[in-house]
């Protein structure tokens, strides 16, 4: 009997591998007609590309003061200019991009493997869990994320490493909500029938085939994820929350940068437009995922 | 017919002369328009007890919610709560005499509205006991040396006995000048909360206080004085940048924090505002926990003095209000020493990498790190969240790195930095301020504001204790001189130079005498009032 389940598995491991490869393909099919995502993922490899090799394209040490030359508008030497401390901005803008990639990145993989899970296990036992899981989802959700976020950074203190815990801790509620909705639908399906017939575990469903089911909606999801906690770093670093000077984060050095908006309008705007592009890229690749996932929006 | 036509025109002028003149003499009277709100931002707040409260801006609601028995105004004492005062021919024994009629502030659960009671000579002894007999409050060394007792000899008189005369008593912020009166029945009511209720007889009542937001004061129409101001607001601004866009939109009528370099330049000449200097420069310095390891040790101090270029920092992040220079008394202040700066902290990188490897710490596993206790060595920086001060940190994480070390910055609001320091916490406080001759004193004299750090030399706190009761001047800078060299040598606060300070204020706030710690809103010689029509 146990060989058996293992060879039916197997099988039909082949078919769902063959059926994502079929969705992989229709998905690329549907971004590469969207020119705007084309445009988001051309910008977030190049993004990427900068945060990877920042010590070998970055002019000047980032962190390097020089005090005989602070506050200067961009110059040939200087292309952005240099800040309060007499470091380059160019420099701080380039080593800035790691900061807010590995924060995008890093909160999202907190929130999600927080919340994935339990949605899963909130929408496919129900009953004590699921109004044990969802109501902790309610509470949370009852409060702006950035206020709640602002609040456990007051309690556990600023610094990077903090700030995407925290946001990695408020934010999972998305991905929990969204995954409860998705195994909700899922959980009576023919394959879900078809597995727990064959035998195989609730913790075997869930994680073998429920999430994989849903893991489409929720990389949508992530995608906007990621534009929402680099805005909500730069936000709490603005207020003093995120990261901790010297940190080339593009947040905080908006958040010095205010102080000399009006003699020196570069060293706002630079890390300004730096983070709206950053968003603007992703959010672009997110609704091109959106639209290709969904059939209903599929053209 | 003619004398009947100038005899009416007489009349006329006659009743137009009696009606027009005493509105003409209104005009030239201590408050030319009665009315309006003062609003003024500050960086940080903290609760308005007396007994801890610590911060400079506090003490603005503070001098205005209660009255003392004195203020300072140009370095003269000015009659409040005392109306008169004697002093014995030998200085040390102070007899007050209190003006009757002042009342407590009524409306509150302390006093009902129309039931309030008298300030009397027995509130001044519960006041001044109250900070002498708590080790730990904000009572000035100088006073807490020579405090010997004081008695209420009538309702109107009390009488303070010194052990020896007290020669800064009058100095700004130190001495006496700061004697808040407060009534015993609210603070045994509120008990530790009372600073979120000052209860007062000054010329401002306490209406609320919104942490981290604002506060907000009335008039007390039964001071001595009517204020010309019906209402003051204070908000607090923690953004600088953000404070000084209010304040040319007229959102804020003063900034009463430290005003930055570049809008000093901005500013100045510039006729919609006036710009107000606090009269004395104030030093930028670290601090350190000292009693602990390695900080105990002279030579670690000395590695944090020189491993950082402070003048170049403080030059850079204080623009044009920078002051060359180091030690608590600045230029033209009892106790300077003209050479300290370049004598003990002039930068030198080698010699504090020089010092670090002769105490041991040292990279053995060559990451370029340090090494102290088997591990890389991380130093906590603490530091207050207002600029420029996170920029100080940044610096001195620069310059740390130079050197081998690493330093973790921590910056939070001040309320949090503050009860850190009090804790004594492991590590590097980045701080500014201090100035008068009685600062030297204050911060580090035996019990002192630097004490919850574990500063104590015994030999420093003898020449300030000596300096505090000296009234020969010469002598007296002689002995603060030593005590600020000797601070220096034990590297103690090393410096980054100083700063002036300025405050800014829209030309339309008039008879505004500015900070100077305590902000004087309504005194025999001022009544800020608020031209409405200028603004």
């Amino acid at each position: 009997m146990a060989e058996k389940v293992i060879k039916l598995n197997v099988g039909k491991e082949k078919v769902a591998k063959s059926n994502s490869t079929s969705l992989t393909s229709i998905t690329w099919r549907q971004i590469k007609k969207n020119r705007l995502a084309i445009l988001g993922a051309i910008t977030l490899l190049l993004l990427t590309l900068i945060a990877i090799f920042a010590p070998i394209i970055s002019p000047y040490n980032p962190y390097e003061t020089n005090y005989s030359s602070v506050k200067k508008p961009p110059s040939a030497e200087h292309l952005l200019g240099e800040d309060e401390l007499g470091r380059d901005v160019l420099s701080r803008m380039i080593y800035g991009t790691q900061i807010s990639l590995l924060i995008g990145v890093g909160v999202v993989a907190i929130a999600m493997t927080i919340g994935v899970p339990l949605g899963a296990i909130a929408g496919f036992y129900g009953g004590i869990s699921d109004q044990i899981i969802m109501r902790i989802v309610d509470i949370l959700m009852a409060f702006p994320f950035i206020v709640l976020a602002i609040a456990m950074v007051s309690v556990v203190g600023p610094g990077l490493l903090n700030m995407m815990l925290i946001l990695g801790g408020v934010t999972w509620i998305w991905y929990t909500r969204l995954v409860r909705g998705m195994v909700l639908s899922l959980r009576e399906a023919d394959f879900v029938v078809a597995a727990r017939a064959l035998g195989a575990s609730n913790r075997s469903i869930i994680f073998r085939h429920l999430i994989p089911n849903v893991l489409g909606v929720v990389v949508v999801q992530a995608s906007f994820s990621v534009a929402e906690a680099i805005l909500a770093s730069a936000a709490l670093s603005y207020l003093g929350l995120g990261a901790q000077p010297p940190t080339a984060e593009w947040g905080a050095m908006l958040s010095s940068a205010k102080e000399f908006m009006r003699t020196l309008p570069v060293m706002s705007i630079a890390p300004g437009i730096a983070i709206m592009i950053t968003v603007l890229a992703i959010n672009f690749i997110g609704d091109a995922l959106r639209d290709a996932l969904d059939p209903t929006l599929r053209q | 017919m003619k004398r009947v036509h100038v005899l009416l025109f007489s009349v006329l002028i006659l009743l137009l002369g009696i009606t027009v003149a005493p509105l003409a003499a209104q005009d030239e009277g201590p408050c030319p328009q009665m009315g309006g709100t003062f609003t003024f931002g500050v960086d940080s707040m903290i609760p308005f007890d007396p007994l801890t409260s610590n911060s400079d801006w506090s003490y603005y609601v503070i001098t205005n919610v209660f009255s003392m028995l004195f203020r300072i105004e140009s370095g003269q004492p000015v009659p409040d709560l005392a109306e008169s005062w004697d002093i014995s021919e030998d200085g040390t024994v102070y007899t007050w005499y209190l003006r009757p009629g002042m009342m407590w502030h009524d409306g509150n659960e302390i006093f009902a509205e129309g039931e309030s009671r008298e300030v009397v000579a027995s509130d001044v002894v519960y006041s001044l006991m109250r900070s002498v007999e708590d080790t730990g409050s904000m009572l000035p060394a100088d006073m807490r040396q020579v405090f010997e007792s004081i008695e209420a000899v009538d309702d109107y008189t009390v009488v303070l006995t010194l052990n020896a005369p007290d020669a800064i008593i009058y100095d700004k912020a130190r001495g006496l000048t700061m004697t808040p009166i407060i009534p015993k029945e609210a603070v045994d009511f509120y008990g530790d909360e009372f600073g979120l209720h000052p209860i007062g007889s000054g010329p401002f009542e306490f209406v609320s206080y919104s942490p981290d937001e604002e506060v907000v004061l009335t008039k007390n129409e039964d001071y001595f004085i009517e204020p010309c101001l019906d209402s003051v607001v204070v908000k607090v601004m923690p953004d600088v940048s953000s404070a000084m866009i209010a304040l040319e939109a007229g959102d804020i009528d003063w900034w009463g924090s430290v005003l930055p370099g570049d809008d000093y330049d901005r500013f100045n000449g510039d006729d919609r505002f006036q710009i107000i200097n606090f009269g004395c420069p104030v030093e930028t310095r670290i601090t350190f926990s000292v009693n602990q390891a390695p900080f105990d040790d002279v030579r670690f101090r000395q590695v944090m003095a020189v491993m950082k270029d402070g003048q170049a920092i403080n030059a850079a992040l204080r623009g044009s209000t920078h002051v060359h220079g180091g030690g608590t008394a600045g230029p033209g202040v009892a106790g300077y020493v003209e050479d300290l700066y370049d004598t003990y902290y002039t930068y030198n990188p080698d010699l504090a990498k020089q010092l670090l490897d002769e105490i041991g710490i040292v990279d053995t596993d060559g990451d370029g790190l340090r090494e102290w206790e088997g591990e890389n060595m991380v130093i906590p920086m603490y530091s207050g969240n207002s600029a420029p001060f996170p920029d100080y940190v940044a610096a001195m994480v620069d310059a740390a790195a130079n050197v081998g070390l690493t330093i973790e910055p921590v910056i939070t609001d001040f309320g949090t930095f503050s009860a850190t320091r009090n804790n004594g916490e492991w590590g590097i406080y980045q701080e500014a301020g201090w100035c008068g001759e009685g600062g030297t004193n204050s911060l580090w004299g035996e019990g002192g504001f630097a004490s919850p750090l574990g500063y104590a030399d015994d030999q420093i706190f003898e020449w300030l204790a000596q300096a505090a009761v000296e009234m020969d001047e010469a002598a007296r800078e002689e002995q603060l001189q030593n005590a600020t060299k000797r601070i220096a040598e034990l590297y103690w606060d090393p410096s980054y130079g100083f700063f002036n300070i300025f405050t800014v204020k829209r030309s339309y706030v008039k008879d505004f005498f500015g900070g100077e710690w305590t902000l004087n809103l309504v005194t025999e010689d001022h009544n800020v009032w608020i031209a409405e029509d200028e603004r």
